[in-house]
């Protein structure tokens, strides 16, 4: 089913009636009669020379075009009127059931916002020429939220879809300002081929617009042949369909369109355009501007300090361990609090942001902020919006240490994979700037990435045999997980109420105060949450090792996770688990086969397809696996010739190899990630190191009778 | 003296009182050790129904619902909702959060005019309670069918009590009350008689996969109002299935008729014909591939079939637009069609009981003799004479004139739904190639068929080497091509070339071969703890060949035992047989009845093991 609820997003298309201009005068006041008209005619002339490889498909649109225009109504309110166009060549039944049910967008009323008019045109071009109108009786209408359903009658093979949607939206001045009348992001390329794509922004001269596109590979045009109106618009031809593959990013592979319209007037061009670095750093500057402080904060953590005898930390020490004492008020507010319902105390991101800064400049240790863009997102030349920026703040001390959000789970300067490696704008502290000279307020950096050293998954497991039941496999499994590889983990694996308490009693702070509620009922729900948390933690470690080893684990023991953080080593986490399996190994007449590749868990699989477009992961990762295997007496080893294998290249490395001592065989399993992101061209070099991996899951050896 | 008596007493029965009451915490405790995996129950759900009689004389139903909460842990939420249509309203709803009213949606259903009232009630801590309560009145007795015991939540304590008036006739039919310990009382009211069931710890509704329909499984008690009295006159409702029958036709009569429209194109479907089968078979099969399923309930649309021309016209319809449709152009060939309602196999009763609650499809009937042919124009890519398994072995209500028909859809035979899976292989070193083909007949076949329609046309091939794969990474198909995916024949297939890599192991001398890449069923193990039985989608006859042609250079050392097991409900078998150089591999796996009984679970589960075992056993080659 479609559904076209009219919000932000939509963007105007135009048609080319209007051949010399792009705009459209006075679509807002526009009757139904002279929309379908309008619309009816836009695509009547254009070719529909397409390739026949088009014919092969589902369906194709014909024509697929948005139209957005921007005026001013009565007052300070402004009137957004959307007209959506598709015309669609139905080739295949998936393609009629997709299209034949439509929701239409219905008028709606709420505060600062009034849907005042839409209007909707349902046809069918058939195979003979024919033209069915469908009649407004056969919508129905649902009364909640005036919206109208249609199922398309008579729609058959071969026939061309054709609808528009009309809306006219009216914004009033409580809401404008605050954020964009429209911001998007999109691709222009999807599921389906199109022949004819238009989308047209036009607005009344004082409404700024913004229409960049990734790399310029969408050719943006603007058109000021009508009075006191701007139009930016893109129209683009045969447009093929676009799927998907594994690790691409859709957002940086294929022509995408950033849009954004405010709703207040400005004076000057209109023609918005990417913000300057100025304009970002003097907003990243103002943003930081400490306003508040939590003040019982700093008592708190001067009480801690003095209970501990710490005083006389240095100044990389303090700040480390002013750090984690915020991270535990945040932790121990947040999940405790939370969980047991208490008085909820919040810990704002911002309160974290200033406490840090009020510490470095306590410390007199220098410090700068950030303003990145994810590295997925776009670069810093195609910023429309403050709002599509991350901040951090870097402590100039130790060589850089980097402050992003606080979760009660964040190391100790922590960097999201998202920001490794994308472009940033460094902004200098007030006293910084005011040193300088007051005349520039940053400079662009890239932010240091990890190595795939850092972001390491280590695995050590002893496998013994029951003595009565070779085919019954015991497994002691360690799990040592680095960098980016850990977080996705952390709070279902690790024991939050032990780690609390024991910060409690590491940084002499006090439980939070309990709540007024019946002493019953609290302590009851405390001990209700800390066994269902119990509960929680075994499944979620009987759900990490099934995920671990990729296949059913029985009887999962002795499982538990840690969080280390020591001083100058990389923050673990350490997951350790007993369990049995029972699917490893098998009988087969006097002998056994152990499948020795499931023991490294599910690998990715590759075909010999050709890639489509450039690899992006997340982060450069590394695999390694040291598996010690007691084999039982009396029963000698074939099968390990092949186990030995060496591939490393700019891309990666898959290394394999064992040793037999008597009966104690260790294996050796590396795969390397060097890197987030490879060339198309570079798919090679990947396939190189991965196929092997993925060939050796299915590995088995004969253990045979001597 | 006499007036602080008065207070004193009051305040030691608010004493006692007080005393004796269960406080929140103790409730939650006790829900607790009756329900430990809940997050919330339901300390006490009562329903209360009593008749009435409005303005004008018009009889009402009204139900009243009360359902006290209670929280297991923090942060918990809880939804209360009541349904309503044209035929009933909501009078009354008290829950204490905020109230919705909307249209119920449902992916089954294009539109319907069902709505629902209901309040999301969030709970802060263990032993949280509320209480939320709504009255519900039914204008039309008809739609008055049934109360369940069970819930959505378990429950500690659930009643449902119905006060039945001397000036009304209805019949209360209980359905598996001893199994779950129902207490059942009739008491003498004012009114008439009040009929009470109650039962204390009962489950709420399992989610388990595979579960039969809940009439089949969960306590229940069926309403059939069969008449009342109206200033002295007794006024009849559903009395028996004559009266059902009187009412759907009443409804059938008004439908509209006017198959104008269709005459020419069923006269292009039956020029040429050579048989009335084929005739038959050519109006069945247009309505297949020409109609959508889109269903429109309505108000007395959820009941009343939409006109042939409508139909036609528009190109779609539900069940009872495509029955009637295809019985107006059965009719227009000569045909005696007629329209045929039914219960699909979820729904548990026949048409012994008056009430809407016995069918929910509709089909159409075309007499043949003294028998009837049943054409469900819903069920795409079936043959004629073919049924699917959610309406075999269901009674039929066959329409006659005045008269209805009874009859019974015929039931089939599992062999008639065969998917064979085959290989032909040989050893290329350490691959194993050859030619692959599915095959599919009966409800293999529709199944196949359907997820091939769904699809979009380029993706086919590679939905085609997907299934060819059978989820295996390790297989490669190459050059696929799918056969006989018309309307007509009755076996489809897909055929390609495949590889199998990794299936072959070398030890020295020894070489060890896995020669099934299928493994059907190895999976399928239940939870041994399950309630209920397992009903599979359709009685099953799924096969695997598999020939292996052996290298010159090759002997076969050893083959595995053969696998056989038989049950009552399921039958197993697996063998390997070697001719020359020819390695021979067959496993079949037949449930005839499309189920595993609850006390049989356990045997299925062993059986499911043993063939996981079997497919782990190799061939063992030697070099000769």
């Amino acid at each position: 089913m479609i559904r076209f609820i009219l919000g932000y997003c939509l963007l105007l298309c135009f048609s080319n009636v209007f051949a010399q201009s792009k705009t459209i005068k006075n679509l807002s006041m526009f009757s139904s009669k002279q929309i379908a008209e309008v619309t009816w005619r836009a695509a009547e002339k254009q070719s529909l020379d397409y390739p026949s490889t088009w014919e092969d498909g589902s369906a194709i649109y014909l024509n697929y075009s948005n139209i957005y225009d921007v005026k001013k109504e009565s007052g300070s309110r402004v009137a957004v009127t959307q007209l959506i166009h598709r015309k669609v060549k139905i080739l295949d039944n998936s393609a009629i059931e997709y299209f034949s049910e439509i929701i239409f967008p219905g008028e709606s009323k709420e505060f600062g916002f009034k849907r005042e008019r839409t209007s909707s045109g349902v046809r069918i071009l058939k195979k003979s020429g024919k033209v069915e109108n469908i009649q407004s009786e056969n919508y129905i209408r649902n009364e909640d939220d005036n919206t109208k359903k249609l199922a398309v009658p008579n729609l058959e093979l071969g026939d061309v879809l054709e609808y528009f949607i009309y809306a006219k939206d009216v914004y009033g001045a409580v809401i404008l300002g605050s954020s964009p009348l429209i911001f998007d992001h999109f691709s222009i390329q999807g599921e389906y081929p199109i022949l004819h794509y238009k989308y047209v922004v036009q607005s009344e001269k004082g409404y700024k617009t913004w229409m960049v596109s990734n790399d310029e590979k969408v050719k943006v045009r603007t058109d000021k042949s009508q009075k006191n109106m701007v139009a930016q618009y893109i129209e683009e031809e045969m447009l093929e369909s676009a799927e998907g593959e594994m690790w691409n990013n859709p957002y940086q592979d294929l022509p995408t369109l950033k849009v954004q319209v405010n709703g207040m007037r400005t004076v000057g061009d209109v023609e918005g355009k990417p913000l300057t670095d100025n304009e970002v750093m003097g907003y990243t500057k103002n943003l930081f501007y400490i306003s508040s402080f939590d003040k019982n904060i700093e008592k708190a953590y001067k009480k801690s300090l003095k209970k501990r005898g710490a005083e006389s930390l240095s100044k990389s020490e303090t700040l480390k361990d002013y750090y984690f004492f915020l991270r535990h008020l945040m932790k121990h507010r947040e999940i405790l609090s939370s969980a047991f319902n208490e008085r909820d105390r919040n810990f704002s991101a911002n309160y974290f942001y200033y406490a840090m800064i009020r510490k470095m400049e306590d410390l007199g240790i220098k410090y700068r902020y950030l303003a990145a863009m994810q590295r997925n997102d776009g670069g810093l030349d195609d910023i429309v919006n403050t709002a599509e920026l991350n901040f951090l703040i870097r402590a100039e001390i130790d060589g850089g240490i980097y402050f992003s959000y606080l979760s009660p789970f964040t190391p100790y300067g922590h960097v999201p994979y998202v920001l490794e490696n994308s472009e940033a704008f460094l902004v200098y502290s007030p006293a910084e700037y005011k040193e300088k000279g007051k005349h520039k307020l940053g400079e662009r950096i890239v932010i240091p990435g990890s190595q795939y050293k850092d972001n390491a998954m280590s695995h050590q497991s002893t496998v013994h045999f029951d003595k009565d039941d070779f085919t019954t496999v015991s497994v002691k499994t360690d799990v040592t997980l680095t960098g980016h590889q850990y977080p996705g983990y952390i709070y279902p694996l690790v024991d939050w109420y032990e780690e609390i308490w024991n910060e409690i009693d590491k940084f002499e702070t006090e439980e939070l105060a309990q709540s007024n509620d019946a002493k019953g009922a609290l302590k009851m729900q405390r001990k209700k949450v800390i066994e269902n948390r119990k509960e929680y933690m075994a499944d979620q470690h009987a759900a990490f090792a099934k995920n671990h080893y990729y296949q059913d684990i029985k009887e999962i023991t002795n499982a538990r996770t840690d969080l280390v953080e020591k001083d100058g080593k990389p923050t673990e986490l350490k997951v350790h688990f007993d369990c049995e399996m029972d699917n490893l190994m098998k009988k087969v007449a006097q002998n056994y086969i152990l499948k020795l590749g499931k023991l490294v868990g599910g690998q990715v699989n590759v075909t010999d397809e050709p890639r489509k477009y450039d690899v992006h992961m997340d982060y450069p990762r590394m695999f390694d696996y040291t598996i010690h295997i007691n084999l039982p007496e009396g029963y000698s080893v074939d099968g390990l010739e092949d186990v030995n294998t060496m591939v490393d290249n700019a891309a990666g490395k898959f290394a394999l190899s064992h040793t037999l001592n008597g009966q104690e065989l260790t294996l050796k399993f590396t795969k390397v990630y060097r890197n987030n992101f490879q060339t198309k061209e570079e798919w090679s070099l990947m396939k190189d190191f991965l196929k092997p991996a993925n060939l050796f899951e299915s590995k088995e050896i004969l253990l045979r009778k001597k | 003296m006499k007036q602080t008596r008065l207070p004193i007493s009051a305040f030691l029965c608010f004493i006692i009182y007080t005393l004796g009451a269960q406080t929140n915490l103790e409730i939650a405790r006790d829900a607790e050790l009756a329900f430990p995996k809940a997050d919330i129950a339901l300390a006490s759900s009562e329903v209360r129904v009593t008749f009435k009689t409005i303005k004008k004389d018009k009889l009402v139903a009204v139900v009243e619902h009360t359902d006290k909460y209670v929280s297991l842990d923090n942060n918990t939420r809880a939804s209360f909702a009541i349904f309503y249509d044209e035929y009933s309203e909501v009078k009354s709803f008290n829950s204490g959060f905020s109230k919705q009213d909307e249209y119920y949606t449902s992916n089954e259903i294009f539109h319907s005019d069902t709505r629902v009232t209901y309040s999301e009630l969030r709970f802060g801590k263990y032993g949280d309670m509320h209480t939320a309560t709504a009255t519900k009145q039914y204008n039309d007795m008809r739609y008055l069918t049934n109360f369940y015991i069970t819930r959505s939540k378990p429950s500690l304590k659930r009643v449902i009590s119905i006060e039945i008036p001397d000036n009304m006739e209805i019949d209360l039919l209980p359905f598996y009350l001893e199994d779950h310990e129902v207490k059942y009382t009739k008491i003498k009211s004012k009114k008439g008689y009040i009929h009470t069931y109650t039962a204390n710890n009962v489950d709420a509704y399992d989610n388990s996969p595979g579960l039969p329909g809940h009439s089949y499984i969960y306590p229940h008690v069926l309403v059939l109002p069969k008449s009342y009295e109206k200033n002295g006159k007794k006024i009849a409702l559903f009395r028996d299935t004559k009266d059902q029958y009187g009412w759907y036709k009443s409804l059938v009569d008004k439908i509209g008729n006017d198959n104008q429209d269709l005459k020419a194109t069923v006269a292009k479907l039956t020029e040429g014909a050579s048989s009335d089968i084929e005739k038959m078979e050519n109006l069945f099969y247009w309505v297949q591939d020409n109609i959508r399923y889109i269903a429109f309930e309505d108000g007395i649309a959820g009941f009343k079939p939409e006109s042939c021309q409508n139909v036609y016209n528009k190109r779609f319809g539900d069940c009872k637009g495509m029955a009637n449709l295809l019985k107006e152009m059965l009719l227009i060939a000569g045909y005696d069609a007629r329209l045929c309602w039914i219960g699909t196999k979820s729904v548990v009763y026949n048409y012994e009981i008056p009430s809407l609650l016995v069918d929910n499809h509709m089909i159409c009937a075309v007499k043949q003799g003294d028998d009837f042919i049943f054409l469900d124009g819903t069920e795409k890519f079936i043959n004629i004479n073919n049924y699917a398994e959610r309406i075999q072995g269901q009674e039929a209500l066959i329409e006659d004139g005045d008269n209805f028909i009874l009859k019974t859809v015929p039931q089939a035979n599992a062999l008639d739904n065969k998917l064979t899976l085959s290989l032909d292989l040989s050893m290329e070193e350490t691959v194993l190639a050859g030619k692959v083909e599915a095959s599919f007949m009966g409800e293999a076949k529709s199944s196949i068929r359907n997820a091939i329609s769904n699809t979009k046309q380029n993706k086919i091939e590679e939905a085609a080497v997907e299934y060819l794969k059978y989820g295996n990474e390790n297989v490669s198909v190459k050059e696929v091509a799918l056969k006989d995916f018309d309307q007509k024949s009755k076996q489809s297939t897909i055929k390609g070339d495949i590889k199998l890599l990794e299936f072959v192991s070398t030890f020295g001398k020894e070489t060890y071969v896995y020669m099934d890449p299928f493994k059907i069923y190895d999976n399928h193990d239940l939870k041994s703890d399950r309630k209920f039985e397992y009903w599979f989608n359709h009685k099953v006859n799924d096969i695997v060949n598999v020939k292996l042609k052996l290298n010159k250079a090759q002997k076969i050392s050893s083959v595995p035992d053969q696998l056989s097991i038989s049950n009552p409900e399921f039958e197993i078998q697996g063998k390997y047989t070697v001719t020359d150089d020819v390695v021979d591999y067959q496993f079949s796996i037949q449930i005839p009845q499309a189920k595993i009984s609850k006390s049989n679970i356990s045997s299925w589960n062993e059986a499911v093991k043993q063939m996981k075992d079997f497919y782990e056993q190799p061939i063992i080659l030697e070099k000769q």
